[in-house]
């Protein structure tokens, strides 16, 4: 069995005194992991912790084999993973196309990044939309053009934060079509909140809360699991984790 | 062309094209005086590329271009009498400028400060070069023959202690393998030399920043200057970036000073005071932060409008036999009129920061875009032949009106 | 060292960091509660010198009523600001930045039209005491107890009183704060008016030694950011060890000098050497320095780093 390309071992951030996180995680190569859990529930401190932004108090994340807890966020992209915000992060007063440029050249270079930065345009359904300015698109087109920008360097692992926020019907039909076929070349976590996106991908799902994993399984399994149901109707409290 | 681009090689032909005339237009007084503000616009420019590309608000450009001064100041008064030329001025000015700007962005952005405290340090940088520059006067301070002279500003000084003796900062002197004599750029009567100079080098500057902002290195710059975590999380080491940007801002700033020192013969303390780093920022604010010629405008406009005010005194001899009260009021007038450059300063940039966002750039280009072809096919015209016709009048005599 | 020394240096040393306290008290709340970069501070205590001038030169009360003015007239100096100008730009610091920067310059002019370039003094009726060899001005020590005298007053004020409790809770937290019935504008309006009656207090304090111009406040703002950056978030644990550490390296730099540096110059007598160290521009170099070695140690502050630890 190969190595599984991202291990988290006890991993933890304290705020002053609120341990918001602590948990061990391991995603396998190839995998289309869904990371769910009520709001607070850390998914998005951990994937900060994951990829640099946020410095952990304690312990060590591995991915592709290399420790890189701590690392700076630039050192984490240049080994693979890249990341799409929770709160859409494009360049906004540069054009759509200059967005992917950007993202692409860095990779391959001026030219080639050009290119791909153009196939990139297609895969996301952007093109009519190449020039311009990216303040101007519609919340989802944003969201769509940061899964892009997170995916034209060909990294290993993709890190999705709410990819669906505010999407219709179907505009989430499209972005599950565009994850699978991002999933044939790279590893995807995602977090996401809603049930149904998460059945439309069907892959191996983790439950958090309160910091930590509270069950794992496929996704049959997590609907039948009582707990999961009473964390998301607030009836956590019955679940306080033991510190 | 797309509609942007024809519209800023349309504001900068209408800029450049009175600028080359201006020598031959007008007396030499007025080439002088535009000369320095073109100075200023250079340094304006320095501002507008970190701050209105980079996103980093820098009070320390006016820092670069006094060092840039002092700089080509102190080597040019100690070599001009042996070499005859200020060649190795003009590369010292140059690395001095560029050195600090180097060791300063290091400091700060590989020590991860964040871009308020990085102002806050560019801020002090200034203070503490104006403190130090004002504590100069005394007899000791002196590099060679160099003496800085605190707020009496840097002179040479000669074999003996007497005043006659001292010399003025060279200015910009080449002496090329293959030149008879050496060549010296100045402004007066004779030659308009110093005054293309000053022009070339603002064109070159122009040029070298769009330049910059097409390549990689600008571009990664107004990407940081967007969301710097997202163009960290595409691989971009973003302290690098802005790093490299601080330092070459920094050179174009300290090339401004150079230029200053040589054209003036003269640099003092002020050049570190706070009045001109914020005249500076008010130029560049009123220009448009991310507008290259604004800023470039914004300080030939203003600051030749300020020189032109600061003439206008209002009674300047105030009679002994009036009433305390019209007293008070005449002295207080002529104060108000002394200060108005401060004061116009202070209620543009509150204004701006208040109203006008973006500066005076967006309004008038949208006026230039809209009106394009009556700008090309009019104005531009109109404003050749307005210059064509003032320098055949001062030249050759021959005066439509 | 002789003793005589020794206490001269100890007092030095007291009184760079009173004056640290003095600058930074009023920024503190502004900036480093209220994250406000109010680059009008400086024009605060020019204010509050002035105000002190005027009570004394032309209004000719005693001094120590020209002392208790000078805050309240800052005071709602500031509190006009906050109402005209900051209370727009709230979420936007960079704009406040230049905004205060206009502000500042604005002030500048206007003191200078009101009351003319030249430097003037204030008389006071203090003198020196002797210690050893040296002299000592008693009004320095006046000086030290006042600075401790506020900090005492802002303690009791944010710790034990209703409006220091809603001021925090409104700091910490606008929307909850506005939820819980506090009016929030108005009570940033109040701390604004707080931190700037508290520069004004300094600028009368400083008044009676330093020459009183109405540029003199670009000489402080440095220093004052520079102690309130050091302390971090928390006001006067904050204030306090950053304008101990600072002014400790301060005083003892602007007394002893490191080493000469000789350059050729016509000197009587000969020759003419520089000295690094020794004189207050050198202190306050080293402040500089000393700051930005600290901050790179302790990014968020001394306070910062000790709340973390805890």
């Amino acid at each position: 069995m190969a190595e599984p390309i991202l291990e988290v071992t006890a991993l933890t951030k304290h705020f002053g005194g609120l341990r918001a996180v602590h948990l061990d995680l391991t995603v396998d190569v190839g995998e289309l992991r869904c990371l769910i859990g009520p709001n607070g529930a850390g998914k998005s401190t951990f994937f900060r912790m994951l990829t640099g932004s946020m410095r952990p108090s304690a312990g060590t994340v591995r991915f592709r084999g290399r420790d890189i807890t701590g690392w700076d966020a630039f050192r984490v992209a240049r080994l693979g993973m890249s990341i799409k915000f929770q709160v859409a992060s494009v360049l906004e007063e540069l054009s759509v196309r200059d967005n992917l440029h950007l993202a692409a050249e860095f990779r391959f270079g001026n030219r080639e990044g050009r290119r791909r930065a153009a196939e990139m345009l297609e895969v996301v359904g952007l093109t009519e939309r190449a020039d311009h300015p990216a303040t101007w698109l519609s919340h989802g087109e944003k969201q769509w053009l940061e899964i892009g920008m997170a995916s034209v360097g060909e990294p290993a692992l993709i890190l999705l934060d709410e990819p669906t926020a505010g999407m219709t019907a179907d505009e989430m039909k499209k972005t599950v079509r565009l994850l699978k076929r991002l999933n044939e070349a790279a590893t995807v976590i995602v977090v996401e909140h809603d049930m149904n996106f998460i059945r439309m991908i069907a892959g191996r799902v983790t439950v958090m809360h309160q910091g930590e994993v509270f069950a794992e399984g496929s996704m049959e399994e997590i609907e039948r699991h009582e707990g999961v149901r009473d964390i998301y109707l607030g009836k956590g409290s019955h679940y306080v984790v033991r510190r | 062309m797309n509609r942007v681009g024809s519209t800023e090689t349309l504001a900068a032909l209408l800029l450049l094209l009175p600028l080359l005339a201006v020598p031959w237009a007008f007396k030499p007084y007025t080439a002088n005086v535009l000369a320095v503000y073109m100075i200023y616009g250079i340094l304006a420019l320095s501002l507008t590329l970190i701050w209105g590309y980079a996103g980093i608000m820098s009070f320390g450009q006016t820092a670069f271009f006094g060092i840039g001064a002092y700089a080509y100041g102190a080597i040019g008064l100690n070599l001009i009498n042996r070499t005859q030329q200020t060649h190795a001025a003009l590369l010292g000015g140059l690395a001095a400028a560029t050195l600090l700007a180097a060791i300063v962005g290091y400091f700060m952005f590989y020590g991860r400060i964040s871009d308020v405290y990085a102002s806050i340090i560019t801020l002090a940088l200034t203070l503490v070069l104006f403190a130090f520059a004002v504590s100069t006067g005394g007899d000791e301070w002196v590099i060679g023959v160099a003496r800085f002279g605190g707020f009496n500003g840097m002179f040479g000084q000669g074999e003996s202690s007497q005043n006659i003796a001292n010399f003025q900062i060279p200015p910009v002197t080449v002496w090329l393998p293959g030149m008879a004599q050496p060549f010296e750029f100045k402004i007066n009567r004779e030659s308009a030399a110093g005054y293309f100079l000053v022009l070339g080098a603002s064109v070159l500057m122009y040029l070298l920043v769009r330049w910059l902002l097409r390549i990689r290195l600008g571009r990664v710059a107004v990407g940081i200057r967007e969301n710097e975590a997202r163009v960290a999380s595409l691989g971009y080491d973003t302290r690098f970036y802005k790093f490299a940007l601080f330092t070459i801002a920094g050179a174009i700033a300290g090339l401004a000073g150079m230029l200053f020192a040589a054209w003036g013969r003269f640099v003092n303390p002020d050049r570190f005071g706070l009045g001109f780093a914020s005249s500076t920022v008010v130029y560049v604010l009123l220009g448009g932060r991310t507008s290259l010629l604004g800023g470039f405008v914004g300080a030939v406009i203003i600051g030749y409008l300020t020189s032109y005010l600061a003439e206008f005194v209002p009674f300047a001899t105030i009679p002994g036999d009036v009433t305390p009260w019209v007293k008070f009021l005449m002295e207080t007038s002529r104060r108000v009129v002394r200060e108005a450059p401060l004061l116009v300063q202070g209620a543009v940039l509150v204004g701006i920061v208040l109203a006008l966002e973006g500066g005076v750039t967006p309004p008038l280009s949208r006026l230039l875009t809209r009106y394009r072809r009556w700008a090309w096919w009019v104005l531009l015209p109109a404003v050749v032949f307005y210059f064509a016709q003032r320098v055949v009048c001062l030249q050759a005599d021959v005066c439509l009106f | 060292m002789s003793f005589d020394t020794t206490a001269i240096v100890a007092l030095e040393i007291l009184n760079s960091i009173t004056i640290l306290v003095l600058l930074a008290l009023g920024l503190a709340l502004i900036f480093g509660m209220m994250r406000i970069v109010n680059l009008a501070q400086g024009e605060f205590f020019t204010a509050g010198a002035f105000t002190v001038l005027t009570a004394v030169r032309f209004a000719h009360l005693p001094l120590w009523v020209g002392m208790l003015l000078a805050p309240i007239v800052v005071a709602g100096i500031g509190i006009a600001i906050e109402r005209l100008i900051i209370r727009r730009l709230y979420g936007r610091p960079l704009d406040v930045m230049l905004a205060t920067w206009g502000v500042s310059i604005l002030l500048i002019g206007l003191i200078t039209v009101i009351f003319g370039a030249v430097t003037q003094g204030i008389p006071f009726a203090l003198g020196n005491f002797q210690i050893g060899r040296y002299s000592y001005p008693e009004y320095r020590i006046v000086m030290t107890t006042v600075a401790a005298a506020l900090m005492l007053g802002v303690y009791l004020l944010f710790r034990y009183t209703a409006f220091g409790r809603r001021a925090r809770a409104t700091i910490a937290n606008p929307e909850m704060a506005s939820a819980a019935g506090i009016n929030t504008p108005r009570m940033f309006m109040l701390t604004f008016g707080l931190g700037a009656g508290l520069a004004g207090a300094a600028g009368a304090i400083m008044a009676p030694i330093v020459g009183v111009v109405p540029t003199m406040g670009a000489l402080y703002i440095a220093r004052a950011f520079i102690t309130v950056v050091v302390g971090g978030p928390v006001v006067l644990v904050g204030t306090l060890s950053s304008a101990s550490a600072l002014g400790f390296i301060e005083a003892l730099i602007s007394r002893f000098s490191l080493f000469r540096i000789e350059t050729a110059g016509h000197c009587a007598p000969p020759p003419c050497a520089i000295s690094i160290g020794g004189s207050a521009f050198f202190g306050q170099i080293a402040l500089l320095i000393f700051a930005i070695l600290l901050l790179r140690l302790l990014p968020q502050g001394i306070s910062g780093f000790w709340r973390e630890r805890r």
